[in-house]
């Protein structure tokens, strides 16, 4: 069980907050996932709960701060994300975890068992710098299962694997918390925290977003999407969205359609003669929920959605404050490729009316950053 | 205990470690025979030049062979945990990390020990077989040593013994301080060059506060303890830099 409260990491000079406010518990018998992108606060967050890091807010595992726990590694069984090696690239595997073993207290013979547990014992005798990415893993796992603990705390554990260690990775820690574990990971794809998680919780900037059981996290943010390639995309397009399909352009010759299903597509196209080049299933995430924007976050940096096009010009309103634009330029009528009634992306729209003129109390912001 | 295990385990499994300790005994020996054919012929040597030959001080850094050995394993163990941070997570507590540095200290301490020990050893054997007839220089030592008709040289070996675990020990908190084995080893030419410097101006003072009859050991003790209050102050300062660190 681990209770987090109020985790907060903030930095001197202005610099925006890593971490703001995150109170969560993870519960045995669950897999929770601390979901966001780079830069969104997960790491922060584990080190923080471990203590690794000086911040604000209470972390207990069972009852008891990370810190104060008798043996840590009999507790918690930890995994951060290192950039470096996980251990002297000439040691031998066996060799490594037998050291470690010797640190958590534990008899070397269970060593042996976890290597076997984690599928490693053909290269127990390699040099570490010898194993592939998803082996390393492993051992790190293995060492962290040393002791064997009934909490698992893992930052980023499948983070740039295979898909077959990952399936791996997937089954063992669904297998842990099926025992009775509970088990932390961070994660940065959102398909891959809904396969793994019973409880998903999304933290962007810093800042939790929400905080959903697998199910409902599935239903907001992950829907169906086929990606289409061809020559002839943009003819396509449009058939498609005769069809009802909303359709979004991804690059040069991409498309990604929702609404019709993959062979229907695939129909449409041999209908009327359109080459593809791909057509492919695939999970699409949607846009996290929009925070409110506090005012003290809005005066030290606008938080502003990003312009795809650089011709775009970004308005900044300070509460309180009016803009009023006139279109001045023509539509490009080439560009209207997509028209989706609710665009998820700004880039794949027509584009922005350009240049806008701002009353004098809106704060004109030209993309610059 | 179970630090001390890992430590044990740590540094056996590590090639540096089969690798610094082989080299060093063999650079002393050849160090000893160099020094001996250099001076063979000259007049008898004391007890403390023997000691200070078997234990093949070089001339330039006067510190023992075996003592930038254990020196260099003691920096590479404190720049191990800092390059692949396996414990990080278990090292939060301030005490684990004295743990695990007092534990350094012992194994290296140890290591250093046996060492020297070795080496003298290695060195004695070699000048016998090497140089039999050397008769002059090194065998005064060499005689005592072997027959133990004269105890002066093992009781003079006390002196690079203290050194050597006290300069190997020094550089264990020395890489934490400079967060790295570099920094660590590059220590030991300093510590090496203290006695030397530290000697001649307490010896004068001692002398004119009337204190140097009562100094057990004489002038040969001042080195050593020069080297073992840098030692302590190193590790002061660590103990000092670590307290509000979360990591080594």
């Amino acid at each position: 069980m681990i209770q987090a409260t109020g985790l907060t990491k903030t930095y001197r000079r202005g610099r925006s907050p890593a971490l703001i406010d995150l109170t969560f518990d993870a519960p045995p018998g669950q897999v929770t996932v601390l979901l966001g992108p780079g830069g969104a606060g997960k790491s922060t967050a584990v080190r923080l709960l471990l203590g690794l890091e000086d911040g604000r807010g209470t972390a207990l595992f069972g009852g008891r701060p990370f810190r104060g726990l008798h043996r840590p590694e009999r507790r918690v069984g930890v995994v951060l994300q290192h950039r470096r090696p996980v251990g002297h690239p000439r040691r031998r595997a066996l060799g490594h975890l037998r050291m470690l073993a010797a640190a958590a207290g534990v008899p070397a013979r269970r060593a042996d068992q976890l290597l076997e547990q984690t599928r490693l014992t053909a290269v127990s005798r390699h040099r570490l710098r010898t194993l592939s990415p998803g082996a390393e893993r492993r051992l790190a796992l293995a060492a962290a299962l040393l002791g064997d603990p009934e909490i698992l705390l893992l930052d980023g554990p499948t983070e740039g694997l295979s898909p077959h260690d990952t399936l791996w990775f997937r089954a063992f820690l669904r297998a842990f918390a099926a025992s009775g574990g509970t088990v932390l990971v961070t994660c940065s794809d959102p398909a891959e925290a809904a396969a793994l998680g019973d409880r998903v919780i999304t933290l962007d900037r810093g800042r939790t977003v929400a905080d959903q059981p697998v199910g409902e996290f599935v239903r907001d943010r992950l829907r169906p999407e086929v990606t289409v390639r061809g020559p002839q995309a943009g003819r396509l397009a449009d058939l498609l969205l005769e069809h009802g399909a909303e359709v979004r352009r991804e690059d040069g010759t991409g498309i990604a359609v929702s609404g019709l299903a993959r062979s229907e597509i695939g129909e449409i196209a041999y209908r009327h003669g359109i080459l593809l080049h791909e057509l492919a299933d695939r999970i699409a995430e949607q846009p996290a929920p929009q925070l409110p924007v506090l005012a003290s976050d809005a005066v030290h940096r606008p938080r502003v959605a990003l312009p795809a096009d650089p011709e775009e010009t970004v308005v900044v309103l300070r509460p309180g404050a009016a803009v009023a634009a006139t279109v001045v330029a023509p539509l490009h009528a080439d560009r209207g490729l997509a028209r989706v009634p609710d665009p998820p992306c700004p880039g794949a729209t027509d584009p922005m009316p350009s240049p806008s003129r701002p009353e004098p109390s809106a704060a004109l912001t030209p993309w610059s950053e | 205990m179970r630090t001390l295990v890992y430590e044990a385990r740590r540094l056996a499994g590590l090639r540096s470690t089969w690798l610094v300790l082989p080299v060093t005994v063999a650079a002393a020996a050849a160090l000893t025979v160099m020094t001996a054919r250099h001076h063979m012929g000259t007049a008898p040597l004391s007890p403390a030049q023997a000691a200070h030959r078997l234990s093949a001080v070089p001339p330039i850094l006067p510190l023992p062979l075996a003592a930038f050995g254990a020196g260099l394993l003691g920096a590479l163990s404190y720049g191990h945990e800092l390059r692949y941070p396996a414990l990080s997570a278990c090292l939060v507590p301030l005490r684990r990390r004295l743990r695990l540095l007092g534990a350094k200290l012992l194994v290296i301490a140890a290591l250093a020990a046996a060492l020297l020990v070795v080496t003298v050893l290695v060195d004695a054997l070699v000048l016998e077989f090497v140089l039999p007839g050397a008769g002059g220089p090194a065998a005064p030592g060499i005689d005592g040593f072997r027959s133990g008709r004269g105890p002066e040289p093992v009781a003079a070996l006390w002196r690079p013994l203290v050194m050597t675990v006290v300069a190997a020990c020094a550089c264990v908190p020395a890489a934490g301080l400079l967060r790295g084995a570099v920094g660590g080893t590059l220590v030991l030419p300093l510590l090496a060059l203290l006695p030397a410097v530290v000697t001649a101006p307490a010896a004068g003072l001692l002398h004119r506060g009337g204190a140097w009859p009562r100094m057990p050991g004489g002038a040969a003790a001042l080195g050593p303890l020069a080297l073992t209050g840098v030692a302590g102050v190193l590790l002061a300062t660590w103990v000092a830099v670590q307290l509000p660190r979360r990591t080594m």
